[in-house]
């Protein structure tokens, strides 16, 4: 009995301590991750945390040029009939309220690029060489980049300028003299650090990174907004002078992936033609702003892209105003719109069943069937160009305007005109800036916040009660769309809404009026 | 020790196909992948009992590990519109070995996956002459690095219950004539769970977000880095303790069973995941901790059984009332939590302190506005339009009241069952219509709308501007008071005689009605199907229980 005894706690024994060791066979590694608390110490490190924020930005494409597209009076919402995409629709309409998923989306994308900048400049040593001076400062420009649209979509978001901790969770909302000066500190900043990009000359295509030359004409845009036209006026002149920007002489091909980081473009998304790698291209944009070409028939050698869903359409006021501008024939009319009998003839495209439209077709901002990857509708290789030399000096021309300088802002307008083989102007007024501002630049994200800064966003009043339907015969039927409530409200929609999650979540933050 | 061991290994390959311009192939695919899974645990218990006199004592001491492996791999090759992905259009040369020269190879996968658990237990008890009897256990579980950090991993869990069976005392013995058994009881304890954990998600480390071409027109890429969530080092184990106290008693010679039951749980520390603190912190939140949940509640359990002569019948029911409340909220939650919501027309629960978890949440109906048929809301601020700060709870999924009913009887070879289940005090937030499209509403929705010759109609218009906000309220929140009887079953037994010739010592057969009737005012398909966790009691269309008449047959050799 005994042995046994002893016998049997021997085996528990020797059981009991073989299990105690296992615990450590709980730490299973994990893979393809980096610890947080060293990271950052290494070029390599550094280039690639820089890099994080360009990735982000280029996912901006999908929500904030459609958002931006539909909150202006340049287009409809479009889709396959009324109803294809509501969210569209309600922007297009001002019917959204503070659940809309696109500006939830937009208002949660900017954040995570301010937040990955704060964690570069609350990480990123300066001493640590020519490497992180330049993350440093490219993370202040992207900070600014997105300040920028928050401040003048939203009004007064809240201000973040390092990682937040759980106490500091609820975030109250920014001054204007908070946001305008993180802005102008981190632009100025930047542009001062020497350490951004460089083009090395007017035909350098090579350069991807933010340039010196794109964080001032950002901060030309940060002092114009506020009204400090002389300030403004001075960035946009530097661009200028720096002699490293052109605009191109073709306009048909700015846009065009064979001519990426043309001489006209200031910041840019990179996209490439690798088989390898065709989900790294990934772009929904493309498909979605495509003409609706299943209810159209087409040479099966067009040019344009098979497949797309027909959103982002452009309306009959933008395309009056090009004829207001430049007549019928138009250099950059032809170039940046189609008629439905222009398509006909040049492309042998006929409409089969109606669509929502004027009778318009984008053209500036064409999908074509070379650019697409791999075979697959969700890549394309076209770039997506965030700002360009036109809009410098539109921008430009508008701070000289303002600041007196009526002669630099007639020039600067008739460098456009000029571009456009249209006559030049001898003097320049407001208005004229306006028009060329929205005839060159439609499309490219800079009307919606136009507007509201010239106090026009009435000209949005009427939008969402009919909607257009094209017809095959080419008449257009106006449908009423049976909003009750539609189009722009002063008092408003002078501000998007913080987002109904932002809300219930941050308990120091404040509504925007109206929602 | 258990063991268990699987593994797979595929192949195939695609052909060309046309359909029309955009949905065709040019090439031969060719895909393969293998795969091996296995699983081990290993327990091991001792065990002591002993007698001394009037008292017997057992302790149990244990331990418990596990181990789950899986590995996979797999890979595939494409051609193009131009490249046939193979040397020769010819099934003998439909493998990896023979692609042709451009054709683009992808692989996934190698890299063994590992989860492991380690557990220690201990138990004693105590139990005098069957009148008094007590019972301590005590367990440590750990879980591995993916789901917990290193220095929370291990969970204590301890318990005791005991119970005091009067009935078996000297003074009870007058009374025993009409209270033939009465026990008393009472446990507490603790045990843990790690709902949904996995994953290293508690871990704030720098990861991949994907690849960035550096050139326009060399495929030379840089890959970016930035912190994947904001990391919890805290994070620990969710403790349930629960309080319970509790009678059984026997009447009349047994026949007549009743139990009582009290109890009060308290679920610590409860995990939650995919949260986002606030849009403005610009990263995805890790788990945390994020409340102390409360459910406290009675049992009854009644029960009659008895024989006349070859007739053998019960009757039993049983009634659970459950009162459920969210007590604490971490600080970096703010109000609450968002729960689900229906498409992108708004959340519609959410988890907040003094409210049941996962309480309804909308704008509150007050009824059609006779002159647009559009739907009209309570206005909590007072500003006049259906904003945010009007929304309000609404009810909650958790029923206040569970009952269940069970009568059989037998007799001869007949036998019959009779099984009946409800709950009452939950609602149901009905979440199958939609405004985007043309689709089918439910009727109830539909039959007495609004229209310009019906204007005093309950349910807004067809075409009401604020259909969201319908949705989004308590027009669609039904009582989910139901009864149901899940089955109605009759069987016989052939006598045992006659089946034995067929060397069957047993034969039954069977027919039975399941989930026929249902007894609610809901609208909707199926008040008992609902969702589960952030989704209790909302409806989105899981397919309802089916109806269902069975016949069957048992046989025993």
């Amino acid at each position: 009995m005994k042995t046994r005894n002893i016998f049997l706690t021997a085996i528990a024994a020797i059981c009991t301590l073989f299990l105690v060791s296992c615990s450590n066979l709980l730490d299973i590694p994990q893979h393809g991750v980096l610890d947080y608390n060293t990271y950052y110490q290494t070029d390599e490190q550094i280039t690639s945390a820089d890099v994080a924020m360009y990735l982000e930005v280029r996912g901006w494409e999908y929500n904030v040029k459609l958002c931006k597209a539909m909150l202006t009076d340049d287009f409809w919402a479009g889709g396959s009939m009324r109803g294809d995409n509501n969210n569209l629709e309600h922007l297009n309409e001002f019917t959204f309220d503070a659940e809309e998923d696109y500006v939830q989306a937009m208002f949660t994308t900017y954040y995570t690029l301010i937040y990955k900048a704060n964690v570069i400049l609350g990480h990123v040593d300066e001493e640590k060489g020519a490497i992180a001076r330049q993350a440093r400062a490219e993370a202040k420009v992207f900070r600014a980049f997105a300040y920028f649209d928050l401040k003048t979509m939203w009004g007064n978001p809240p201000l973040v300028d390092h990682e937040l901790a759980p106490s500091e969770y609820n975030v109250p909302n920014g001054t204007d003299e908070e946001l305008w000066g993180i802005m102008e500190q981190d632009l100025t900043e930047a542009i001062a650090s020497g350490a951004l990009a460089e083009k090395t000359s007017l035909n350098d295509t090579e350069t991807w990174r933010v340039t010196k030359q794109f964080a001032q004409a950002l901060l030309g845009k940060v002092y114009l907004w506020q009204g400090k036209n002389s300030e403004a006026a001075a960035q946009f002149d530097a661009v200028v002078s720096s002699g490293k920007y052109a605009l191109m002489d073709d306009y048909s091909l700015i846009h065009r992936a064979s001519n990426k980081h043309n001489c006209e473009t200031l910041f840019e998304s990179n996209r490439i033609h690798d088989d390898n790698n065709s989900f790294q291209n990934f772009s929904m944009y493309a498909l979605m702003t495509n003409w609706r070409m299943d209810k159209m028939n087409w040479p099966t050698d067009t040019p344009i892209m098979n497949t797309g869903w027909g959103f982002r359409v452009p309306t009959k006021s933008l395309y009056d105003d090009f004829v207001k501008d430049e007549g019928v024939d138009g250099y950059r009319l032809n170039a940046s719109l189609k008629t439905l009998d222009q398509i006909n003839s040049e492309l042998g495209i006929t409409l089969k069943s109606p669509v929502i439209g004027e009778g318009y077709f984008m053209w500036k901002l064409r999908i074509l069937a070379e650019e697409r990857g791999m075979g697959n509708d969700f890549v394309y290789m076209a770039n997506t160009i965030w700002m360009r030399y036109a809009e410098v000096l539109l921008c430009g021309a508008e701070a000289h305007l303002a600041s007196g300088n009526a002669g630099k802002a007639a020039e600067y307008v008739n460098m456009i005109r000029s571009r456009a083989h249209l006559p030049a102007l001898n003097g320049v007024t407001l208005d004229d800036i306006k028009l060329e501002k929205r005839l060159e630049l439609f499309g490219e994200g800079t009307r919606m916040q136009d507007l509201l800064r010239w106090g026009e966003g009435s000209k949005m009043a009427k939008n969402g009660d009919t909607y257009p339907e094209l017809q095959v015969n080419g008449q257009i039927k106006y449908v009423p769309c049976g909003n009750p409530a539609y189009g722009f409200k002063p008092g408003k929609h002078e501000h998007l809404p913080y987002p109904a999650t932002e809300i219930r979540l941050n308990s120091a933050i404040e509504q925007n009026p109206g929602y | 020790m258990g063991y268990r061991f699987s593994a797979y290994d595929t192949y195939g390959y695609s052909l060309r196909y046309y359909v029309n311009q955009n949905a065709y192939q040019n090439y031969i695919g060719l895909s393969g992948s293998a795969g091996t899974g296995i699983y081990y645990q290993w327990e091991n218990f001792a065990n002591y009992n002993q007698n001394f006199g009037k008292h017997f004592v057992n302790l149990m001491v244990g331990t418990s590990y596990s181990n789950n492996r899986s590995y996979s791999v797999s890979g595939d090759y494409r051609g193009s519109d131009e490249d046939l992905g193979v040397m020769q259009d010819n099934p003998l040369f439909y493998y990896f070995a023979y692609h042709s020269a451009n054709a683009v190879p992808s692989v996934s996968g190698a890299e063994a996956m590992y989860s492991r658990k380690l557990s220690y237990f201990a138990r004693a008890g105590w139990n005098y002459m069957g009148k008094y009897n007590i019972q301590a256990s005590f367990r440590a579980d750990a879980a591995d690095l993916s789901i917990l950090p290193r220095p929370m991993r291990w969970g204590y869990f301890p318990s005791v219950s005991g119970s005091w069976t009067i009935s078996e005392e000297d003074f009870f013995r007058p009374v025993r004539q009409a209270i033939s058994y009465l026990k008393l009881r009472a446990s507490w304890g603790q045990n843990g769970s790690l709902a949904g954990l996995g994953g290293y998600r508690y871990a704030n480390v720098i990861a991949s977000t994907g690849s960035y071409p550096i050139s326009s027109t060399v495929p030379v890429y840089i890959d970016g880095y930035a912190p994947s969530s904001s990391g919890n080092d805290e994070l620990k184990w969710e403790t349930s303790e629960q309080f319970d106290v509790g009678v059984d008693m026997r009447f009349l010679r047994d026949r007549l069973t009743f139990s009582f039951d009290w109890f009060r749980k308290m679920t610590k520390d409860l995990i939650v995941t995919g949260i986002t603190p606030s849009t403005v912190v610009g990263v995805t939140a890790s788990p945390v901790n994020a409340g102390n949940v409360l459910n406290t509640g009675l049992e009854f359990e009644l029960k009659w059984r008895d024989q006349i002569g070859d007739f053998n019948y019960s009757i039993g029911g049983n009634v659970s009332t459950l009162r459920n409340e969210v007590t604490y909220i971490h600080e970096t939650l703010s109000d609450g939590i968002d729960g689900t919501g229906v498409r992108n027309y708004g959340t519609i629960t959410r988890f907040e302190k003094g409210y049941p978890a996962w309480h309804f949440y909308g704008y509150h109906f007050i009824g059609i506005d006779p002159n647009t048929g559009d739907a009209m809301f309570e206005d909590l601020d007072g500003s006049g339009d259906a904003t945010q700060a009007d929304k309000m709870d609404l009810g909650s999924g958790i029923p206040k009241v569970n009952f269940g009913v069970t009568l059989t009887a037998a007799w001869k070879g007949i036998d019959a069952v009779v099984f009946m289940t409800g709950a009452a005090g939950s609602k149901i937030y009905n979440c199958l219509t939609v405004v985007d499209y043309p689709s089918n509403r439910l009727s109830f929705l539909t039959e007495d709308r609004w229209t310009p010759t019906h204007t005093n109609g309950t349910m807004p218009a067809a075409n009401a501007s604020n259909w969201q906000q319908f949705l989004t309220s308590d027009g669609v929140v039904f009582d989910g008071t139901y009864a149901k009887i899940k089955q109605i079953q009759l069987g016989y037994t052939l006598p045992q005689k006659f089946t034995r010739k067929f060397f069957v010592d047993n034969l039954r057969i069977y027919g039975s009605l399941d989930d026929w009737f249902t007894f609610s005012k809901y609208p909707g398909f199926d008040p008992e199907i609902t969702g589960v966790g952030n989704s209790l009691g909302v409806d989105k269309g899981t397919y309802p229980t089916a109806k269902k008449i069975v016949f069957g047959v048992n046989i025993t050799f």
